[in-house]
């Protein structure tokens, strides 16, 4: 026999309050009121009953739940806890979790994730969304983001390039040489810096790990080719040393001295920009800030962004770059 | 090899003697042959110049007397019309679709104009070595 919609639309009350994990044992009074709330409907106690005996049931009339009457807590109860008439057990928790993560997602940008997670999201919280979603959405959530530039559009092949380990040709522009040049990149890891995205891979023309901004790359191919891989702790080296995307002077780790103004101290204090990042106070509330990185162009920006606040102590040619583009 | 599968030649060819456009990649498919191509605006003109394609470009190889003709083009427009650059600095990625040739190792010019002059984008001897190809996956 077909499931009455609106009878279906009651199960689906009776089995959230059944798996609410903050309100454990609902009596039928709270069937009831919960009813008249997520439906806006009014319901008598006999209907729900008829409904609890339909849900016990098995299919494909009912739903075969272990639902049953705890004379100890006076209330209903699903005796197996992970039991869900959809089939994926979600309780109330997992639902409110999933929606924190749609919510975080949405604002570092829905574009980033790519359509295919906000479909699968949405069919698994199909069943349960209309109850879920009572009040207006209101953005309670706001990061830092602009919408998606020039090579954007790669994203996805990009990304199932680095998942599947698939070589790829592209057409690369350098902004700073200009110049054109076809490559090949075995690529690793999509890397966002400064709502900027980039790729990592090993570079056939390099011979080593490089860094492209996808805004500058042009027409990628996945190509059939041995997928010349990095090992983790080459990636991780390459990454965690470096402070932003393009390393300056000769790429390698060194250790930088900045002094702060009181005022920029209270920032480094509050939150590291790099894990090498040491604060040393002095007596005036400024302090001596020292790095073992690389330091790269981007690192150059924030020392700039910070204008008179902050100066560079050590290295001397860092100290020059600074000055050169004040 | 596979011929059956599109096929990507990464030639990276400077012109000469006018270095500002790159002939970088070349595509053998069952469709067509697609050469890549980056321009970089230069000083010659203030605001960089223009670019444009004659519709009656052709790739020929030197093994034959075939024209390969110029079906279409992406982001390059065809004469009269041009694209004209805002400053000489600027810069263009392009594509050119031609009706595909052989898939086999040989030679071939590709012919923008007849008794071409510096600024024409002819190109003479491209060499497709197949033995340096590779195969596009394609989704």
């Amino acid at each position: 026999m077909p499931i009455n919609k609106n009878a279906y639309r009651r199960y689906k009350v009776i089995d959230l309050c059944l798996r609410n994990k903050m309100r454990t044992y609902p009596d039928m009074n709270d069937l009831l009121a919960t009813i008249e709330e997520k439906l806006d409907v009014n319901t008598t106690a006999e209907t729900v009953q008829k409904d609890i005996a339909v849900m016990k049931k098995m299919p494909p009339d009912g739903f075969d739940a272990p639902i049953k009457f705890n004379r100890a807590k006076l209330g209903y109860e699903y005796t197996d806890p992970d039991f869900s008439i959809y089939g994926v057990s979600l309780n109330s928790y997992d639902v409110d979790s999933i929606s924190e993560a749609i919510d975080v997602i949405s604002s570092i940008g829905g574009s980033r994730v790519s359509d295919k997670f906000t479909h699968a999201i949405e069919k698994v919280l199909s069943n349960v969304q209309e109850l879920t979603s009572t009040e207006e959405k209101r953005r309670i959530i706001q990061t830092d983001h602009i919408s998606e530039g020039r090579g954007f559009e790669h994203f996805d092949l990009l990304y199932s390039a680095c998942r599947d380990r698939v070589p790829i040709s592209f057409v690369h522009y350098s902004y700073s040489r200009r110049e054109f040049k076809a490559l090949i990149v075995h690529p690793v890891l999509l890397k966002e810096f400064n709502n900027h995205w980039y790729v990592i891979g090993f570079s056939e023309e390099h011979q080593e790990l490089r860094t492209f901004g996808l805004d500058r790359v042009n027409a990628p191919e996945p190509i059939y080719k041995v997928f010349q891989d990095t090992s983790s702790d080459v990636i991780d080296e390459y990454l965690n040393d470096v402070y932003g995307v393009y390393p300056l002077h000769n790429g390698k780790k060194e250790k930088i001295i900045l002094h702060a103004s009181p005022m920029i101290t209270n920032y480094f204090r509050a939150q590291k920009i790099h894990e090498s990042q040491n604060v040393e106070m002095q007596d005036r509330g400024d302090a001596i800030i020292t790095f073992e990185l690389i330091p790269s162009m981007e690192f150059v920006s924030l020392i700039l962004s910070y204008g008179k606040q902050i100066r560079v102590v050590e290295p001397k040619y860092l100290i020059e770059t600074v000055k050169k583009y004040k | 090899m596979d011929k059956k599968r599109d096929l990507l030649l990464q030639l990276n060819l400077v012109r000469k003697p006018k270095t500002n456009l790159i002939l970088l990649r070349a595509i053998l498919g069952k469709e067509y042959t697609r050469i890549d191509f980056g321009f970089i605006a230069s000083n010659l003109y203030v605001r960089g110049g223009w670019i444009k394609m004659f519709p009656d470009s052709y790739l020929r190889t030197h093994s034959s007397e075939a024209k390969y003709k110029l079906k279409y083009t992406d982001d390059i427009p065809l004469a009269p019309d041009r694209l004209n650059f805002k400053s000489n600095k600027d810069w263009r990625y392009f594509s050119l679709f031609f009706e595909p040739i052989p898939k086999r190792s040989c030679k071939i010019d590709l012919i923008e104009v007849e008794n071409a002059e510096d600024t024409d984008f002819n190109y003479y001897g491209i060499k497709i070595d197949l033995n340096n190809a590779e195969e596009i996956i394609k989704p």
